[in-house]
């Protein structure tokens, strides 16, 4: 065995020297603007700053890119359990970073900086925020800033939009972020206004898992070079990110040759007045993206319940019929499963097992989690199930000459079925439902691209509601079918009490 | 003197310190047809049970057609060898039961043919014909195709016999067959089992009803606190019992 982990071990370090022919990088499209975004006239698209320096660098090394979407707070375990080679997504440099992964030198330099409501006047900057609501991303460094200030109620967000949003709507005084999110998300808004000077200095950086030294070089040398080239300030300019930090940094004092034609391009497209045709042609441009989600979701659910009903009748099997130890076990795994979060499950799964040699790819780790949670819920219908079948109809079979096991395969499980069939297609409305969450682990489904879309288009009411129909739709049959089978039932329970 | 087909010696059983069967004795023999009469909780449907195995032993032993039954171990050898041995049993022993007991998910055909299939590895083909043989005996073979819940009581039960001839037993056990019946149903059971009796099938009923017990079976067995009180022809218990406490009984029955 240990032989065997050691050569495991060098074959991994052995494909790791070589620089793959195809870089996968990762980022969070939610984050927006101007980091890495879907295009929104083209969703298949990735822009972005990001974007386009993963570009440039592709471009030097001649290798081709692949994108890989992970959530924010994702990226770095994801790093580590190889599901891509790079993330770039507004990742600050600091220590506790730098202990886990390696950083390129900065792509970007930049502060943090401070918004408000247009009509509060009373706030200028972080000592004048003591006792009240400031809003910022989680796990950001904006986000440990605030927590080393005294007296501040932190709100913490996913989303930027929605951080502004709620500051907007008088949830919060205050949101405290990345000057460029500032400069895409409230600088343009009437309502909003960007307060004080800059706080703090941060660095971007390009994160490369430690083990990943060959491909660290060379990334980090791509990334030199454009920084001398000019190539890295062309994109700056262009997405209005150019500032004095980042002048002195590249020693580059010269006026602003390029114009600033993205953030231009994104002032447009987020100012325009909204007629209702704009917005269904809008809407219609997301079907596509809506209807890859919505399989996704499909997939993911159909498959994870089949998993789920399997697992759950050997489990209720285990439970009702094992010897002691097996009964235990069942028992144990339903107490666990149901007593702990799917999230948790899911990140388990998904980075935790990668740890033991486990790893999954998104979509079989999404099946699994989802199949293993819901086992759970399924053996205890099963067990109701198989208990509600009367045990005279197990001495009956039995007294035909029937071994147990034949009495349970051909008399009991198939009235127990029956009678479980119609929790089973609730359960499965919820699990239809519960697979939004497998976006944690960089599933592509329907509410995932509902986050991308609304984040993209500023448009979280229109989307939202667009993407719970395609949920009820989805749900619509399996909740006929429940009905049809609980109707069925009563009909033949009725008849039986009318013989009895 | 006929042979001896089932032969319970010494035969002791408890419930939670309670004893149901107090040392039963008895040979049921061949072609017989028994009915074992007596209170609520004086045992009958317990020992009934123990003659196929659906109940275990503490005491004693039961001799099915050379297959003997007896008290078993804990250890897992010992209790294979127990399955195997009831299993065995069960091969010559139909079972009807008071609530008739067919399998509510199968057609009334189904119900008598799967289990041939299953225990016996019968073909379709000759498990549907002997199904259709015996449902025309017991006179329900224009039903064959309804779900249970769509038959009468009376229907169900005559079923559940044909179901139980089907896997070919040599003897029939009957728990109260007729307890769950209307009155104007209780005949149509009633005729079929006079009619396996006249076959000469060897049935042990243990019912309620007397005047069953009374005109058709040959021998009829007494039963209190867990013994067999007094066992004799039907005339003889009906019109001269010997014990005092089969004399109480019937007392209140008749």
């Amino acid at each position: 065995m240990k032989n065997f982990l050691f050569l495991f071990f060098f074959f991994c370090a052995s494909l790791q020297a070589e620089i793959p022919k195809t870089i996968k990088w990762a980022a969070d499209t939610e984050s927006g603007a101007p980091f890495a975004m879907v295009n929104p006239n083209n969703p298949s698209e990735l822009i972005g700053f990001e974007a386009e320096i993963m570009n440039a660098i592709a471009f030097e090394l001649g290798t081709g890119l692949e994108f890989v979407q992970n959530a924010w707070d994702g990226l770095i375990p994801g790093l580590l359990t190889n599901n891509y080679d790079v993330a770039i997504n507004g990742i600050e440099i600091t220590p506790d970073r730098q202990a886990e992964v390696n950083f390129t030198r900065p792509y970007y330099i930049t502060s943090e900086q401070l918004v408000t409501r247009k009509d509060q006047y009373d706030i200028e900057n972080l000592s004048d925020c003591k006792k009240r609501k400031v809003g910022t991303l989680k796990f950001s460094l904006a986000h440990r800033m605030l927590e080393a200030e005294p007296e501040i109620e932190i709100l913490t967000y996913e989303s930027e939009v929605a951080a502004y949003s709620d500051l907007k709507n008088g949830r919060s005084d205050a949101v405290f972020l990345d000057a460029p999110i500032a400069v895409y998300y409230a600088k343009p808004d009437p309502a909003l206004k960007l307060v004080g000077p800059p706080i703090g200095q941060m660095l971007y950086g390009i994160a490369i898992k430690k083990e990943n030294k060959e491909l660290f070089e060379k990334v980090d040398l791509a990334l030199k070079k454009i920084s001398q080239n000019g190539k890295l300030r062309e994109i700056l300019e262009r997405w209005n990110l150019w500032n004095p930090m980042m002048a002195s940094y590249l020693v580059d004092e010269s006026p602003s040759r390029t114009p600033p034609t993205e953030y231009q391009r994104f002032l447009q497209e987020h100012s325009h007045a909204v007629t209702w045709d704009m917005k269904l042609r809008q809407y219609s441009s997301f079907i596509p993206a809506l209807l890859n989600g919505a399989l996704m979701t499909l997939k993911v659910s159909i498959i994870g319940m089949v998993l789920a009903v399997a697992l759950g009748f050997l489990l209720a099997l285990m439970k009702l019929y094992g010897r002691k130890p097996v009964q235990w076990l069942a028992t144990l795994y339903i107490e666990v499963i149901r007593g702990t979060p799917l999230l948790i499950q899911l990140f388990f799964i998904f980075y935790g097992l990668p740890h033991l040699g486990l790893k999954f790819s998104p979509f079989v780790a999404a099946v699994i989690g989802l199949g293993l949670n819901y086992a759970a819920y399924e053996a205890e219908n099963y067990r109701a199930g198989i208990l509600s079948v009367p045990r005279a109809q197990m001495e009956a079979a039995l007294a035909l000459g029937m071994s147990k096991r034949q009495a349970l395969r051909y008399v009991i499980v198939p009235q127990a079925f029956k009678i479980a069939l119609p929790p089973m297609t609730n359960d499965f409305i919820s699990l239809l439902k519960d697979s939004s969450m497998v976006s944690v682990i960089t599933m592509v489904e329907l509410t995932k691209v509902y986050g991308q879309l609304a984040s993209t288009y500023y448009d979280y009411f229109g989307t939202g509601v667009l993407v719970a129909g395609i949920y009820l739709l989805l749900g619509l049959p399996f909740i006929r079918l429940a009905r049809y089978y609980e109707r069925k039932l009563n009909v033949e329970l009725k008849q039986k009490k009318i013989v009895a | 003197m006929a042979e001896v087909i089932v032969r319970v010696e010494d035969v002791y059983k408890s419930f939670a310190h309670q004893k149901i069967l107090d040392g039963i004795s008895f040979d049921f023999e061949v072609g017989g047809f028994y009915s074992i009469i007596g209170k609520s909780g004086c045992g009958k449907s317990t020992l009934l049970r123990c003659l196929n195995g659906l109940e275990t032993l503490d005491e004693g032993k039961i001799v099915v057609d050379g297959v003997i039954l007896e008290k078993h171990g804990d250890h897992r050898e010992e209790q294979k060898q127990l399955l195997k041995k009831c299993h065995e049993v069960r091969s010559h022993v139909g079972m009807v039961f008071q609530s008739f007991q067919l399998f509510p998910h199968m057609t009334l055909l189904e119900n008598v043919k799967k289990p041939q299939m299953i225990v016996r590895g019968v073909s379709d083909e000759e498990a549907t014909a002997r199904a259709e043989e015996f449902l025309t005996k017991v006179g329900l073979k224009m039903h064959m195709d309804k779900h249970p819940y769509q038959l009468s009581g009376g229907q169900q039960q005559r079923g559940a016999i044909a179901r139980a001839l089907a896997i070919r037993p040599k003897v029939m056990l009957y728990d109260e067959p007729t307890s769950a019946l209307d009155p104007q149903l209780i005949d149509e059971v009633h005729a079929v089992m006079k009619d396996l009796d006249n076959e000469g099938m060897t049935q042990i009923v243990v019912t309620h009803e007397m005047r069953f017990a009374k005109e058709a079976a040959d021998t009829v067995i007494f039963m209190e606190h867990g013994k067999i009180v007094e066992a004799a022809a039907p005339h003889e218990i009906f019109s001269n019992p010997k014990e005092e406490l089969t004399k109480q009984f019937l007392r209140k029955f008749l």
